[in-house]
């Protein structure tokens, strides 16, 4: 029996992005944010402002932590490094989770700092499955795994998506930290109905959810997190929320930064619809 | 090799060494986009993501050539030495190296010195925060124990000598607005990068300092920086000048656990009374973008 089913979803509110330009902002102001997720490997250095700064807003808020690197699709190698050194940072923040992509960055000992997708194969589910459940054995927590956004589909898929993600979810029992947008951006490249991804995800095991920007290139969607949440993004989590109830929910934001009082009040209309959903109105 | 491993082998071949023609045969074209469009927004992403990671940890270099060159410059280090790290903190460590050895980069010979100042700040940026020693400390250490006196330098300490006027040019380069900067090459002076708490600061070194500092790099104790000032002023001046520059090295912050004969001294951090003017022009922190 999965340690799941003994588990309460724990419900932090809504949150954002920590990013470094805010950092001062955010210690002066202490403003209206439920809590604050952290890119991990912003934090995997040694001293200095970036863990001043995450000491003392920790100190405010709650926190829950998000990597870039842990590969975990990579037919390369766990990094035990990183994984001892994500270890020592879950030690000191003392997240609520830590969380990763369903994807992988690099083989051969090369990283592309990109999130790369996978096939949708059961060779993939079994591969990713296994590492699943050996990072959370080695980190002694549950993980959340994040759905990317994707710009290529592979000949090899069996699968769609949502199978896949569904399946390694419920295989290793891990989490699933649910970008909105990414379904969205990629239902649009991939031309698949992004309702029907929601419906296909097992409600219990939906932590978080992201939202963000995206930014339309001629006949592909990019996942830019560089403009305010889209409409029809807005619209998507108004349904999901009607599916999943009362999720932790975020804002990205990683370019054309504006400032924090802008996203406060994105943030307040995500409140909002996410509200009157569980109110049971419509948006 | 399995499928997947194979899949993912080619699919970073794409993206290391692009071919001309994208379109794979292992790419859908069940998609909205023809296969070497989806490729592509990936072939594309790649290289920029590196460069941006370059300009955000070398802004002076990037002013001091402009964005096209700079381009190039990103594009030849990417392709010599892609990212090995889970972080890309580390991704430009080599660039400095690399300019150096790289001949196209000949006619700008100041160029590479300026990349080893700008990582040194970057280095000293999010070094340990180990404790520091303070004058309370040496207050406690007892006359016949100095001269067998060593000391651990900060681990944001960065030693480098440069030949070009190349930190005057960095702090031009790093202004609201630059001014026309004119590279010129000297003898080598030596100069140290550091951070004070929070704030990264470099300044050059006298002779004599420099000889006492690198002595005590070295693991010198008190005792041979004392000897080593002989070589530069008077016997009896040396006791009072190699105070005097303990004193100020423990006020900028660059001396961390100071060990005597006898026993280990325990340092608390405490607050800096320096009043130097703030050299850091640089960002409270990196950001590494999820996508
Ligand atoms: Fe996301």
């Amino acid at each position: 029996m999965s340690t799941l089913l003994h588990t309460q979803r724990p419900f932090l509110g809504y949150g954002l992005g920590l990013r470094k330009e805010h950092y001062t902002s955010v210690l002066d102001e202490l403003p209206q944010v439920d809590w604050f997720e952290i890119v991990s490997e912003n934090y995997l250095v040694e001293g200095g402002k970036p863990l001043h700064y995450l000491d003392r807003i920790r100190a405010h808020y709650p926190m829950v932590m998000h990597g870039v690197s842990l590969s975990i699709g990579s037919t390369e190698a766990l990094d035990l490094d990183y994984l001892n050194a994500l270890k020592g940072l879950i030690d000191r923040v003392q997240p609520a989770w830590f969380s990763d992509h369903l994807c992988w960055t690099g083989v051969q000992g090369i990283n592309l700092h990109d999130l790369m997708p996978l096939p949708y194969t059961e060779e993939a589910i079994a591969h990713v499955v296994e590492r699943v459940q050996r990072v959370q054995d080695l980190i002694g927590r549950q993980m959340l795994l994040e759905n990317v956004s994707s710009y290529v589909s592979f000949c090899d898929s069996q699968l769609s998506e949502w199978e896949f993600l569904r399946e390694v979810a419920e295989r290793a029992d891990c989490l699933i930290l649910l970008d909105i947008n990414n379904i969205y951006v990629s239902a649009f490249n991939h031309n698949f109905d992004p309702y029907a991804y929601l419906e296909a995800i097992p409600v219990e095991r939906v932590w978080q959810i992201h939202l963000a920007g995206h930014t339309r290139q001629d006949d592909l969607i990019i996942d830019t997190h560089d403009h305010a949440i889209a409409d029809p993004v807005f619209a998507l989590y108004a349904a999901a929320v009607r599916r999943y109830g009362r999720v932790s929910a975020m804002i990205e934001r990683d370019d054309r930064i504006p400032p924090l009082s802008a996203l406060i009040d994105e943030l307040a209309r995500v409140r909002d619809i996410a509200e009157r959903q569980l109110r049971g109105q419509v948006a | 090799m399995s499928r997947l491993g194979e899949l993912q082998r080619r699919f970073q071949r794409c993206l290391l060494t692009p071919p001309k023609d994208l379109a794979r045969p292992w790419v859908s074209t069940g998609g909205r986009a023809m296969p070497e469009r989806q490729l592509a927004v990936y072939v594309h992403a790649y290289p920029a993501r590196l460069k941006e990671a370059l300009v955000s940890d070398y802004p002076a270099l990037h002013r001091s050539i402009g964005d096209e060159a700079f381009d190039g410059l990103a594009q030849a280090y990417l392709e010599a030495h892609p990212s090995h790290s889970a972080s890309l903190r580390h991704f430009g460590a080599r660039l400095a190296e690399f300019i150096a050895n790289e001949p196209a980069y000949r006619r700008l010979p100041w160029l590479a010195e300026l990349a080893r100042f700008e990582w040194a700040l970057g280095e000293a940026f999010d070094a340990p925060d180990d404790p520091v020693a303070t004058i309370g400390d040496m207050a406690t250490i007892a006359a016949p124990d100095w001269p067998d006196m060593a000391v651990a330098i900060h681990p944001s300490v960065q030693r480098l000598d440069l030949r070009w006027n190349t930190a005057g040019m960095w702090a031009i380069l790093s202004a609201e607005q630059p001014t026309p900067v004119t590279a010129s090459e000297g003898s080598a002076v030596p100069w140290l990068v550091w951070r004070e708490q929070l704030t990264t600061r470099f300044r050059s070194l006298e002779p004599d300092e420099c000889a006492a500092f690198d002595c005590l790099c070295d693991g010198g104790s008190f005792g041979e920086v004392c000897e080593r000032l002989t070589a530069f002023i008077a016997a009896e001046a040396v006791p009072l000048r190699a105070a005097t520059l303990l004193k100020a090295w423990i006020g900028h912050r660059l001396i961390g656990a100071v060990r005597t004969g006898h026993r280990d001294a325990a340092h608390k951090v405490t607050p800096s009374e320096c009043a130097m003017q703030p050299l850091d022009r640089r960002d409270a922190g990196r950001n590494i973008s999820p996508r």
